[in-house]
């Protein structure tokens, strides 16, 4: 059975398609809506399996899209049997899908991951009804645990907010999440647009200096996946 | 799956498979509930959860060889 | 087909992953969980093997009876903060917490469920646990 399998959502529809070939070694073609349309290829297959040649293969076409135009990248997986279906959310959310592209064209996505040692006290957990002698002790031992846990979040966000000051500046926008767990101190996407690159990867390479103590991870620049919002209403 | 030499470069890939699955746009988001290949249940919903799944397998055993590469 | 606008003239893409790493500390151990944390499904597709039907379901259920312990446990906090109840009260409501923590350990050994198994990604508001 055949599907078509979605990349992304562009504008500027007389523009040509990159000749990049997507999943399968697919040609790509589009389907358009007005002034937007779906980049899709069709896929001699019942879904599309994620492994790596498959990911790395949805990316490459959406970055060769970007080297001409605004893109919204589709979510990794998104097929349909039925054309009609992608005409039709197009029909319906074409004011969303041309507000976002406006939003990212010329615009890069840039991530962020710093992970931490929270102080080397016992880690914060809740506490068992078998540990406590009475329903008293047992709130109290609660009651703690949501203190320890929000100084910890207040460290946290000053620690970030100091560290990503030079890059938030940069950026058009920002996504990011504080303590998305224990030993992530922040996990941030930017919005930068693309003359901002070099500048950016320079202040996040001082970041290492800066703090020897904190894991580190930046990657980019990706198309703005964490900025396209939802598509769904 | 095939299986892939992974090296250094992964951790970006791994980046990108979290950004790609997690992110992006969203067209329909609907789930196929199915037991024993019959198609049981079609919801509409936005966020989809879901337990070890072939994602799941390849982060790990990516991962597994970036900090064993690391440790030597 | 016209391309002289800066905008939209982003070579700086490179399609090679290589290029893709703008700084990686040497340490990244920690940051191994976020990077193999699972929360989507791809494909659109849960396909429940008939034998763990119950297990699945069992999960699925003690998921939402962990955020709700959770929701409950932080409005009882905002009481006990606020001093609006007396000990007797605090007594009664640690009872209740604990005699729920029981019964979730208990349910939790007949599935097979450990805690990491309804440890579900809650995307902005982080992990439920």
């Amino acid at each position: 059975m055949s599907i078509l399998y979605l990349y992304a959502i562009v504008d500027q529809p007389d523009l040509d398609l990159p000749g990049t070939t997507g999943i399968d070694d697919t040609a790509i073609s589009s389907v358009r809506v007005g002034n937007l349309m779906a980049v899709i290829s069709h896929v001699d297959r019942d879904s599309v399996p994620l492994n790596k040649n498959n990911l790395l293969c949805h990316e490459r076409v959406i970055e060769a899209l970007m080297h001409t135009r605004a893109v919204l990248p589709t979510r990794f997986g998104t097929t349909t049997a039925h054309l009609e279906q992608i005409q039709k959310t197009l029909e319906v959310h074409s004011t969303g899908y041309s507000a976002n592209l406006d939003r990212v064209r010329g615009r890069v996505e840039i991530a962020l991951r710093v992970g931490w040692e929270p102080e080397p006290e016992e880690p914060i957990i809740r506490p068992h009804a078998a540990d406590v002698a009475n329903g008293y002790d047992y709130m109290m031992a609660l009651r703690e645990r949501t203190q320890s846990s929000q100084r910890r979040r207040n460290a946290a966000i000053d620690l970030a907010a100091k560290l990503t000051a030079g890059i938030v500046e940069l950026a058009d926008a920002v996504v990011e999440t504080i303590l998305p767990t224990p030993q992530l101190l922040l996990k941030a996407a930017y919005l930068v647009q693309h003359k901002h690159v070099p500048e950016i990867r320079q202040r996040i390479g001082a970041l290492r200096a800066a703090y020897p103590a904190l894991a580190i991870l930046a990657t980019g620049p990706w198309p703005a996946y964490s900025f396209v919002e939802e598509g769904v209403a | 799956m095939e299986s892939t030499e992974w090296d250094m470069t992964d951790v970006t890939v791994l980046d990108l498979l979290d950004r790609a699955l997690d992110k992006g746009v969203v067209l329909w988001g609907e789930l196929v509930i199915s037991i024993a290949d019959v198609d049981l249940i079609y919801v509409g919903i936005k966020a989809i959860l879901c337990s070890v799944d072939t994602a799941e397998r390849m982060r790990e055993v990516a991962w597994q060889k970036l900090v064993d590469s690391q440790r030597n | 087909m016209n391309i002289q606008d800066n905008e939209t003239d982003l070579s700086v893409i490179a399609t090679d992953e290589d290029n893709k790493l703008i700084c990686a500390s040497d340490n990244l151990a920690t940051l191994a969980e976020s990077l193999t944390t699972v929360r989507t499904i791809a494909p659109n597709r849960v396909v429940l093997d008939p034998d763990k039907v119950e297990q699945g379901l069992a999960q699925l259920v003690l998921t939402v009876i962990e955020l709700l312990r959770q929701l409950m446990e932080r409005q009882a906090m905002r009481r006990v903060e606020s001093g609006t109840i007396d000990d007797a009260a605090i007594e009664r409501l640690g009872l209740a917490f604990m005699r729920l923590d029981e019964r979730m350990a208990e349910l939790k050994i007949t599935f097979g469920l450990r805690d990491e198994d309804l440890n579900i990604d809650l995307g902005p508001l982080g992990k439920l646990m």
